[in-house]
């Protein structure tokens, strides 16, 4: 699904004559790619067997595990803060989305040409290949912040009374 | 503008000429607030008309360099970044992109 949505992406916005609404689905679609992107490597690193068809309760927790992933989480920075990979991945996830938020929800002349929404979706695939190219540790950090939340700093030792 | 956004668009204009290229001819930046109701820094990196067409990987690391810059420097807002390129009807960046003070409704940001 993700590589189909960043190409639905670009064939709006290169489109001859892409109109106003063009433009913002493929900003939309752009984010929404990167966005699948992240809550797919989540549920596959909880879920790995999912691909059995078989096993309907396997499919069920894929699905939870991949809709746990909520938009608040792309701009709540210490959950990414792992690793300079994770970082950038957030970095971009959060730009992205707000050009979707501009796409979706403000009324007022959508202000981007073609050509800067191709540079959108340009963001858009390196973020998926960024957010696939993360290592175990960083993997596996997200998952835990995400899922849990991120680690409390430490408060130091408790104090010995005795 | 305050003496540190311009401080600002020098620094983005010098790290994003070296990162990108010389095709970013100069970088605009306001304050705002973001699709989640924080302040936030919109920077607009205008570009030429040399520009390549797929700058994604560059950018992204040039977007994640400046982002580092200014946090070494105190500054924690989250700083959005934009290419624009060339307008075939020279319309200014800044007239193009009116939006009213927080008009990105805070009821879309779950969203």
């Amino acid at each position: 699904m993700i590589d189909s949505l960043l190409a639905l992406a670009a064939e709006l916005s290169v489109k001859v004559n892409a109109n106003e609404a063009d433009l913002r689905r493929a900003t939309s679609t752009a984010y929404y790619a990167a966005f699948h992107a992240l809550c797919e490597m989540l549920a596959d690193q909880m879920i790995p067997l999912k691909k059995s068809p078989l096993d309907v309760r396997l499919s069920r927790l894929y699905v939870r595990v991949y809709r746990s992933v909520k938009h608040e989480h792309i701009w709540k920075r210490d959950l990414f803060q792992n690793s300079d990979a994770t970082k950038t991945v957030q970095t971009s996830l959060d730009n992205l989305r707000q050009k979707r938020i501009e796409a979706d929800y403000i009324p007022l002349t959508f202000p981007y040409l073609s050509t800067e929404v191709n540079d959108f979706i340009s963001e858009a695939r390196e973020t998926v290949a960024n957010i696939r190219a993360l290592n175990e540790a960083d993997r596996l950090s997200l998952t835990v912040n995400m899922l849990i939340g991120p680690e409390k700093p430490e408060t130091g030792q408790k104090k010995n009374t005795k | 503008m305050t003496k540190t956004l311009a401080t600002y668009e020098t620094l983005a204009l010098k790290l994003l000429k070296k990162e990108l290229g010389q095709f970013v001819e100069s970088v605009h930046v306001e304050e705002k607030l973001d699709h989640a109701d924080d302040p936030a820094l919109f920077f607009d990196a205008n570009l030429d008309e040399t520009a390549p067409s797929d700058i994604g990987k560059k950018f992204i690391y040039a977007h994640l360099l400046l982002r580092n810059r200014l946090e070494a420097k105190g500054e924690m807002r989250f700083p959005y970044l934009t290419t624009r390129r060339p307008r075939s009807d020279n319309k200014p960046t800044e007239q193009i992109l009116n939006y009213p003070e927080g008009s990105v409704a805070k009821r879309s940001a779950n969203h």
